[in-house]
């Protein structure tokens, strides 16, 4: 059915390891972002000149106008579920009883949102449904300063 | 003459006291490249970008680029894993293909500021094949180095070059920039990491970004050059199955670009060469391979400054290295120095990717005054 | 049908075929040689024939090298010669035949070997390895993997349009079906709508018998110059039209926020139609291979090559109208779902729709006359679309 030998069977095999560290950018408006996440526990974007929509997450420039984009809005941590997806396994593989949430939220007063867990706390997690930011209560500048997105009546 | 012009390019480097991330890079030298041409992002057709997944870190590496090349709901996904001026090959395919299309050519990498030493380390070792080649050199401290000082030795066994003259060279080469600058002595007393390579005989690493608009019809009617011609080609990756005494792949590159470009004499009809240097050995190969001396004659070509004159402001050596957009910026900021009001000529400009330097492009630029 | 803008026209010569296997014995450059060798002894054709290789393969990752392809470039034939790999994530499958059509229309070269392959069991897990497709500082610490991502996207789809589960499984009933009599497939198995509803969830809607199969394996085609074409083929197949969209990157701001809809899929097919002069889809495409990685994309590439109406292709298929004896069969070949999805070399659905038309396509060959066929890729994270359209002489 789906494929025929076992991997040992089919021939002489090399084993490895890659193992490569980086530490990537998050750039200059996400170092910005992150540290408005830890500092003052909100979500900030980035408005363009041009259009006028406020970017999250935030960039420098805005990909429709294609210029600069560098004046710092905030932005609620309010907004709306546009997907989600649940899952019943945990991060290390795990089964789980209970699914954990992911899905993506459009922040009210931005043209964009966040890709973040979700959890049904006033009402389940659906398309459409209401939400609003968690803040952890220990920050580090990084998008789990949001615990996570809970939902709303 | 292929019919494709360069009509604006665009250089970016991070400021001093700055970190951008390599999408918020791209979209500067983008913008620049833009600026230079006259047009705006509407104006795009479509583009090719050079990147390499384990060098970014990312596999699918080409989806971070594609907003900040303007391509944001436009063909824009072409991506090579090869370096720019590969991609720079690709771009005139499909200028050609689409004749009056505004193709961006675009490539980033933060190679210095993204990688630890060791991860750079990591990188040159896997670009070995796993089965055959890996095992052999597994640990070594300058993996690439090594396949570079294969041809060094066989080179200079051959032509009498000398340790000294390679690392005058180098040192000549990096001395043109600032923090880059290396003595021979320095370079001489510098451990052995593939001898005859040393620890100094190769270029430090950079955070640089470029992008190339070309197009069969400059949109705002004039060009920064003519691409005359431009070839390309691969040898035998595997190192035990190809002669590292010269560089085939750049010379049979060469031969279409020239044949294209109309140039029967390159020594006498080239003005200005670009070619890789990160290693030092790979500019005095590419040199003769691009028929700009002869055999072993390279290190004489690169010493004197007649024409053409060979890498006047030090390529890598100096500018540092990132695989990916060092060929595209080291075009961009040649056409720059031919221009200003250095009345242009001919460019010809060489780049290399691959293990030991197995894949080569080569293009014959027109530079306009 | 004549050449757009006054570049010269490009037909394809051959394909080259091989069975995929969830791991085979080869290693990546026997996988790149076999191909290659079939395409060019189908096309009566030696290796110093070919002027230019262009090759595709998505993901380095997976083997753990980087530029993996330096070193089966002999595999294709490509020493010595001009030769690049391109890489943009599952729409690899079909940019790069679209790419190898380019380097011919330029001029730069009357022949082209263009080679797709991908070992995913070079690597103990490509869940692993997908998982570093996100971005590091927005998306990967949430926790991201591509069952999550296909549940993010598949339920916005059937929410946008009202769509089933069984509809999506009438599609996997459709495509392994479809495999068992195709010589090259990897899954090929009658099952029924049951079966798949019953299988375990990967991330809601999606399910394990609504997945394609990680695979090895390559696929390859030779393309060529009009007078190339005409002196070697009395029946030529065109390349009429290719069109390519890709959208945001933050896919939260796009112009268009819903899954569900792939605005860059309708893009890529509208400039491949622009391009063939195609006006009616529904009526002038004959046969179509949509890129499959799960049933929810073949339903939504039908519909963003405008085969169907909007949120219609499920119903489409249940309606036998995508059968092998239907009016517009989709995916005889069984697809990624039935044949296996080696990414790079998802260029199988650009093979299938050549053979289709020119009537090599054995048992899976459909009962329709097919002088017209489009194929697509897809990719990235809901990023990236590639279309393209063979067909005959009108």
């Amino acid at each position: 059915m789906e494929g025929t030998k076992q991997f040992e069977e089919l021939g002489i095999t090399i084993d490895g390891k890659v193992e490569v560290e980086y530490k990537w950018a998050a750039g200059i408006a996400g170092s910005r972002f992150f540290e408005e996440l830890r500092e003052n526990a909100r979500i900030m974007g980035t408005r363009c000149p041009q259009c006028e929509r406020v970017l999250v997450p935030p960039r420098i420039f805005c990909e429709e106008c294609f210029v600069d984009a560098d004046e710092w809005v905030e932005v609620q941590n309010s907004g709306e579920i546009l997907t989600y997806a649940e899952s019943y396994f945990g991060l290390q593989g795990q089964r789980l009883d209970e699914p954990w949430y992911v899905g993506i939220v459009k922040l009210d007063g931005a043209d964009g949102g966040l890709f973040h867990r979700l959890v049904p706390d006033q009402r389940p997690v659906e398309i459409g449904g209401r939400v609003e930011a968690v803040f952890a209560d220990s920050r580090k500048g990084h998008i789990l300063d949001i615990e996570h997105f809970r939902t709303l009546k | 003459m292929t019919g494709v012009s360069i009509a604006g390019v665009g250089v970016a480097e991070p400021a001093e006291d700055e970190r951008p991330s390599h999408a918020e890079l791209l979209y500067r030298a983008t913008r620049a490249a833009l600026d230079d041409a006259g047009i705006e992002r509407e104006a795009i057709t479509t583009a090719v970008t050079s990147s390499y997944d384990y060098v970014e870190g990312r596999p699918l590496s080409n989806q971070f680029t594609l907003d900040s090349i303007g391509g944001v709901m436009k063909p824009c996904d072409l991506r090579l894993g090869d370096d720019g001026l590969h991609a720079l090959a690709a771009g005139v395919s499909a200028a050609l293909a689409e004749p009056g299309a505004v193709v961006v050519v675009a490539s980033v990498q933060l190679r210095r500021s993204e990688h630890s030493e060791e991860a750079r380390r990591v990188v040159q070792e896997i670009s070995y094949e796993p089965v055959w080649l890996r095992p052999v050199i597994a640990g070594a401290r300058n993996p690439e180095a090594l396949s570079f000082g294969l041809r060094a030795q066989r080179y200079m066994a051959e032509h009498g070059v000398s340790e000294d003259d390679l690392a005058s060279l180098v040192s000549r080469r990096s001395g043109l920039g600032s923090s880059a600058a290396r003595s021979a002595e320095q370079i001489l007393d510098s451990a052995v990491v593939a001898g005859p390579l040393r620890e100094l005989h190769v270029a430090p690493p950079t955070d640089v970004a470029a992008a190339l608009i070309v197009s069969t019809d400059p949109p705002s009617g004039k060009a920064r050059g003519a691409i005359r011609g431009i070839g390309w080609s691969a040898v035998e990756g595997m190192l035990g199955l190809r002669d590292l005494g010269e560089d085939e792949a750049t010379a049979a590159a060469a031969r279409r670009a020239y044949e294209q470009a109309g140039i029967a004499d390159p020594a006498d009809q080239v003005d200005r060469v670009e070619a890789y240097n990160v290693y030092g050995i790979d500019e005095l190969q590419a040199v003769e391979a691009l028929g700009i001396a002869s055999a072993g004659g390279a290190i004489d070509a690169v010493r004197g400054k007649g024409s053409p004159v060979v890498n006047p402001t030090g390529a890598q050596q100096s500018a540092g290295w990132a695989r990916g957009p060092a060929s595209l910026a080291g075009t961009a900021r040649a056409l720059g120095e031919m221009a200003d009001g250095n009345g242009g000529g001919t460019l010809v400009s060489q780049g290399w990717t691959g293990c030991g330097g197995c894949s080569s492009a080569v293009a014959v630029i027109e530079v306009a005054a | 049908m004549s050449a757009t803008n006054g570049v010269r026209r490009v037909g394809v010569l051959s394909v080259g075929m091989m069975p995929f296997a969830r791991a085979l014995a080869e290693d990546t450059q026997e996988l790149v040689y076999r191909v290659s060798k079939d395409a060019l002894d189908r096309a009566g054709l030696r290796r110093d024939d070919v002027d230019a290789v262009v090759m595709g393969s998505a993901v380095d990752p997976f083997n753990g090298t980087n530029e993996s392809d330096k070193f089966l470039v002999a595999g294709a034939g490509g020493v010595g010669k001009p030769y690049y790999r391109n890489a943009t994530s599952g729409s690899t499958a079909v940019s790069t035949p679209s790419l190898a059509y380019e380097v011919v229309a330029s001029g730069l070269a009357d022949i082209v070997l263009c080679v797709c392959y991908e070992k995913m069991s070079d690597n103990e897990n490509s869940q692993k390895v997908f998982n570093y497709v996100y971005d590091p500082g927005f998306v990967r610490p949430v926790g991201l993997n591509v069952p999550i991502q296909c549940g993010l996207e598949a339920r916005a789809y059937l929410h946008r349009y009202g769509i089933s589960e069984e509809e999506m499984a009438a599609v996997s009933v459709k495509n392994l079906g479809n495999a068992v009599v195709n010589p090259y497939a990897q899954r090929g198995r009658e099952i029924t709508v049951e079966e798949v509803l019953e299988s375990p969830y990967i991330s809601w809607p999606v399910k394990i018998l609504d997945t394609s199969p990680v695979s090895d394996g390559a696929r390859a085609a030779v393309f060529a110059s009009e007078s190339v074409i005409r002196d070697l083929d009395d029946d030529p197949v065109w390349v009429r039209g290719i069109g390519r969209g890709a959208d945001s990157y933050w896919y939260m701001g796009r112009r268009n926020k819903d899954l569900g809809r792939l605005d860059y899929a309708y893009l890529g097919a509208k400039l491949a139609y622009e391009m063939a002069g195609i006006e009616k889809p529904a009526e002038e495409v004959h046969y179509a291979e949509p890129y499959d990685p799960f049933t929810y994309k073949e339903m939504q590439h039908i519909e963003a090559l405008g085969l169907c109406e909007e949120g219609g292709a499920g119903r489409f298929v249940q309606e036998g109208k995508a059968n092998r004896d239907g009016d517009l069969p989709v995916n005889s070949s069984g697809g990624l779902l039935g044949e296996g999805n080696p990414i790079g070399a998802g260029m199988s659905r650009f093979n299938w729709c050549w053979l289709q038309i020119k009537g090599q396509a054995g048992d899976c060959q459909v009962e329709r006359d097919v002088d017209t066929a489009a194929c697509t890729g897809w990719g990235g994270m809901y990023q990236y679309n590639a279309t393209v359209v063979l067909g005959r002489d009108a």
